[in-house]
């Protein structure tokens, strides 16, 4: 009975410690982004802004499932296991924070919080910042899981997520028909939606390729490249496939609005719901995000849950 | 046509980067097209006996055939050997484990008819006699060739003279020889004892279907 007890006491007072790590969270964040001073240190109306709102709780939610990867240890010392957690809690905040501005550099290099949030309540930019921040969470306690607790492994397998996951990013442009920068300031949802369907999907492609047993650096870099090559060639057969079992019809008008392809269009398609790429609809962002990122799960699927044990036996 | 080309690619860049890091038969086992090919993977060899101990076929759209031999040498040590085969090769010897498939002689006379595994040595007065004194006429090994008994499998057998006359008649014919009560051969009682030590390791533990069923219905761990 006393242990039962003394157990739930022990439970309590360690989520206490989490609330103190996310406290520490909050001033760390300020030290690297100090552009967010201001919100973080005065009361929080959730309804003024949604925008806002969504961006917070993007960065809240991020490292929440950070910390959902880390361990207590107290099996020897209890003492510790609090500072071994102190010391890999500000690792992960260091290394969340600094993905964070990586990776927004790259894909939002022209916007500013500020303006997006603050002044215009972007909330596709929120949106497109929220998925950021779960793709980064979920990213890096792939990597503390792997790591299997040694920092020295957690130091290469960040960088690599990162790279893997910022070429994602940059992917966009080049498989989607909406243009990026154009419909985000125009605050339109369908790009948002797109986006984050199109980095959801690599996300869950590299957490799978990385679980892997980090044998020698060399030889788990090689075996994740080649997961993820395996992934690119088995995800067109998904997109294409989804495509023609679900009937599903690509009612994007070219961005130059050629009228010869319009009116091509408009003669074979008999609903005639052309979307015109300068203003595409909520349906169609979602359709391009959520084939792919469909497209992605399934893949993940191919190329790590197939176990083929004995079925090419070994001499 | 640029993606499809890209596609490609990517394809090929996959199985080139695989085939470096994870060896396959190709690597490990060479191939034998045919009885032909014995005499040149074995160039430096001029008197042995090969044996197919085992054959397994691997894989599931792209098959991959593979025969385990013992070689037979009057001197050395047997030897264990896998190869890969050509598909006609590997129908051809389905009745043919425990048989000797290919003989080279001193003379660099080449057989190969597929007969039991002591067609080279016995009747050979180099390596023993017939006995005389009894009924029937059995083969003796000198004691310098005793251990060819192990090797090619006649502890519990012992060769007469009809098994022998028979075989040669075959031989003379280019026909398989499966002993006089086909004690030889993939079902041979004499070749069961003899490979059952090197056979290969053919899915272990394979479920039935039904059992498969049962275990995704419900726990039988107990």
């Amino acid at each position: 009975m006393n242990e039962i007890f003394d157990k739930l006491l022990l439970r309590i007072f360690i989520a206490f410690t989490l609330c103190f790590a996310l406290f520490l969270y909050k001033f760390s964040h300020i030290l690297l982004h100090p552009s967010a001073k201001q919100y973080l240190l005065k009361k929080f109306y959730p309804s003024q802004n949604p925008a806002d709102t969504l961006y917070l709780f993007g960065r809240i939610i991020g490292v929440g499932i950070i910390f959902s990867g880390l361990y207590f240890n107290i099996e020897n010392n209890f003492l510790h296991a609090l500072v071994v957690f102190f010391i890999q809690g500000i690792v992960v905040f260091v290394i969340y924070l600094v993905s964070i501005y990586i990776l927004e550099s790259i894909t939002l290099y022209n916007f500013d919080y500020s303006d997006e949030i603050i002044r215009r309540k972007n909330m596709s930019y929120a949106i497109v910042v929220f998925t950021e921040s779960i793709c980064i969470g979920i990213i890096i306690k792939t990597a503390i899981s792997v790591a299997n607790g040694v920092l020295t492994n957690l130091l290469f397998l960040w960088p690599l997520s990162l790279v893997l996951l910022g070429i994602s990013a940059k992917t966009f442009n080049y498989l989607s028909k909406l243009p990026f920068n154009k419909l985000l300031i125009r605050k339109n949802m369908a790009l948002a939606f797109s986006f984050s369907g199109h980095i959801l999907g690599p996300t869950m492609i590299i957490v799978t390729s990385m679980q892997e047993q980090v044998a020698s650096i060399e030889n788990y870099v090689f075996q994740v490249f080649l997961k993820i090559l395996l992934s690119i060639i088995i995800l067109p057969i998904f997109l294409k496939a989804l495509k023609y079992i679900f009937r599903m019809h690509d009612d994007l008008l070219p961005e130059d609005n050629n009228p010869n392809i319009k009116a091509y269009h408009n003669f074979n398609d008999e609903n005639n719901t052309n979307v015109d790429s300068n203003s595409p609809s909520l349906g169609y962002g979602l359709y391009e995000g959520g084939i792919f990122f469909t497209s992605c799960f399934l893949t993940s699927v191919i190329t790590t849950h197939i176990l083929f044990g004995n079925f090419y036996p070994n001499f | 046509m640029n993606k499809i080309s890209i596609y490609i690619l990517l394809v090929l860049l996959y199985v080139g980067l695989s085939k470096n890091t994870f060896s396959t038969f190709k690597d490990e086992f060479p191939l034998i097209a045919n009885e032909n090919s014995f005499s040149s993977y074995f160039k430096e060899q001029d008197l042995f006996s090969i044996i197919l101990l085992d054959y397994i076929e691997t894989g599931f759209f792209i098959k991959t055939y593979l025969h385990k031999y013992k070689i037979i040498w009057p001197h050395n040590e047997p030897q264990i050997v896998i190869t890969r085969v050509r598909r006609d090769f590997f129908e051809k010897h389905i009745k043919n484990i425990g048989l000797s498939i290919f003989r080279k002689n001193s003379k660099n006379a080449e057989s190969f008819t597929p007969l039991p595994p002591f067609a080279m040595f016995v009747g050979d007065p180099v390596y023993g006699h017939w006995s005389t004194g009894t009924n029937k006429r059995e083969w003796i090994f000198y004691p310098s060739y005793k251990h060819l008994i192990n090797s090619i499998g006649l502890t519990n057998y012992n060769v007469d003279w009809e098994s022998y006359k028979k075989m040669q008649i075959h031989l003379l014919q280019n026909n398989a020889f499966y002993g006089l009560h086909n004690e030889f051969g993939t079902n041979g009682s004499v070749t069961q004892k003899m490979v059952k030590d090197y056979q290969f390791n053919k899915k272990v533990g394979t479920k039935s279907f039904k059992d498969a069923l049962i275990k995704l219905i419900k726990n039988t761990s107990n």
